[in-house]
């Protein structure tokens, strides 16, 4: 061997080589959100890090819209027929004697925390009925929504601890949990949580919870539309279209799509993908950090038209 | 545990024995460190998927290896240069070359060499392969492989002052 291959070999023996801490967590982080089986693209099966959260928004029963009482009949059923989420009905329904129970969000608890090497600031929410409501399921969804979201920031915070006694002075780690209440009126409900895990550069991952205030149930994306519609189909076309479109504008920005692995690739939403309703009423999609692109596209948000879906949607929505 | 199966822990195991050299390999061909997660993670996703091909577990290393290359490569082609290589005046390096000194750490005098010799180096010195080995990795002849080793070889031995 040439003896200046030797000595460069040589050195490259002794040059030690520590993974800077937030690439370590990203390693971590992706070896532990691969599925159990590979190959598989079965989201249910996708561990996560919560697996509470995921589990309560697919293994509910679908909404069953309750059978009101004849006095309020006429009322609910107006509700029923307004898409609950536009601007107009919002107008027209505030004009109406309030039936649906007001739902309000306050912090319980915040968890602070901050030694210079490991941060965290955790504000833990819960949903409250400010009235009482008839709809016993109201309750039910507030009650499981609040017990999530514990077992969640609880599930979090030790995970920090944990970081924090293993890394000592040698690591940074930083765990924020804030909380948005994206949709509040009489029909409608939506709590987004946003968790911030990681060192450095860590990884944000977005909950949503929503709560048809008519029929009292968690819904998820797929209790929207009729039985049968396929509802994931045009509205993953639409979003594979927003997606050409902006990288054919914009060099900078990708989506895995069309890549030469594909199974990273985007083919379709999820029947419990994250969503919530724009302020103009229209869908929005959200996407995690590494779902859909690399990390440098961040948590990317698609705006469906309503006009796409609207055929499809159960009548109500 | 429930959904750690066998596979999936092995992979786990597998990955972890060769991250250093994952990781180095990531960001001296993108000396950019997010550049270098992105990429790692493109390759753990894609490696996982396409577990089922890998006939030989003992080549896992390389496999993964070869996987990650063409991962940071996607990188590097999706960039876009921000100055054009002909606005740089001659004998000038782009401003994110490490500049050189005659003692400077091999990792550091890596990433200072041309992109197209990094990969060779980093195989050949650093993970010990063969010439033959890293042709299949790279998917360059093995003259080529030879001649870039060879350039890169002079430039080194300059720069670490051999």
């Amino acid at each position: 061997m040439n003896p200046i291959d030797k000595q460069i070999r040589s050195l490259a023996r002794k040059e030690r080589l520590t993974l800077p801490p937030e690439t370590e967590e990203c390693i971590r982080r992706t070896l532990r959100r691969l599925p159990s089986t590979p190959g598989s693209s079965d989201e249910a099966e996708e561990p996560g890090p919560f697996p509470a959260a995921r589990k309560l928004s697919s293994s509910r029963r679908k909404p069953r819209l309750p059978r009101p009482a004849a006095a309020a009949a006429a009322v609910l059923a107006l509700f029923f027929l307004l898409p609950n989420i536009s601007a107009s009905a919002a107008e027209t329904m505030s004009e109406l004697p309030v039936i649906g129970a007001i739902v309000e969000v306050i912090t319980i608890r915040n968890y602070f925390y901050d030694d210079g090497y490991h941060r965290s600031s955790v504000d833990v929410p819960q949903v409250e009925l400010e009235t009482e409501s008839e709809n016993s399921s109201l309750g039910d969804s507030v009650d499981a929504i609040n017990a999530d979201v514990q077992a969640m920031t609880d599930r979090l915070i030790a995970e920090f601890e944990a970081d924090r006694a293993a890394l000592g002075d040698s690591g940074h780690t930083e765990l924020s949990v804030s909380y948005q209440v994206v949709t509040n009126n009489d029909a409608w409900f939506t709590l987004q949580i946003l968790v911030y895990y990681g060192s450095g550069s860590g990884t944000q991952t977005y909950y949503y919870y929503h709560i048809d205030k008519q029929s009292g149930q968690i819904v998820q994306l797929s209790d929207l539309f009729l039985e049968g519609s396929d509802y994931q189909t045009v509205i993953s076309d639409e979003i594979l279209r927003q997606m050409k479109e902006q990288m054919a504008k914009d060099d900078n920005i990708t989506y895995w799509i069309d890549t030469e692995y594909e199974g990273m690739d985007f083919h379709s939403i999820t029947p419990d993908q994250n969503f919530f309703f724009s302020e103009d009423g229209n869908l929005v999609i959200q996407f995690d950090e590494y779902e859909i692109a690399p990390g440098s596209m961040g948590s990317p948000q698609f705006e469906i038209s309503r006009s796409v879906y609207q055929d499809l949607l159960k009548e109500g929505y | 545990m429930t959904y750690i199966t066998d596979k999936k822990k092995w992979y786990t195991e597998q990955i972890t024995a060769c991250q250093a050299s994952l990781y180095r390999l990531a960001v001296s061909l993108l000396r950019d460190e997010e550049d270098a997660r992105d990429a790692l993670q493109e390759a753990l996703c894609a490696g996982y998927e396409k577990l089922g091909a890998l006939r030989d577990p003992d080549k896992f290393r390389p496999w993964i290896i070869r996987i990650l290359h063409n991962a940071a490569y996607d990188i590097l082609r999706q960039r876009k240069p921000s100055v054009s290589l002909s606005d740089i005046p001659p004998g000038k390096e782009p401003s994110d070359t490490p500049s050189y000194s005659a003692d400077m750490a091999l990792g550091d005098a890596i990433k200072a060499l041309p992109v197209e010799y990094r990969t060779v180096v980093i195989l050949f010195y650093y993970e010990e392969m063969s010439v033959k080995q890293i042709s299949e990795i790279t998917g360059l002849s093995a003259g080529a492989v030879k001649t870039r080793l060879s350039r890169a070889r002079g430039r080194l031995k300059t720069m670490l002052d051999l």
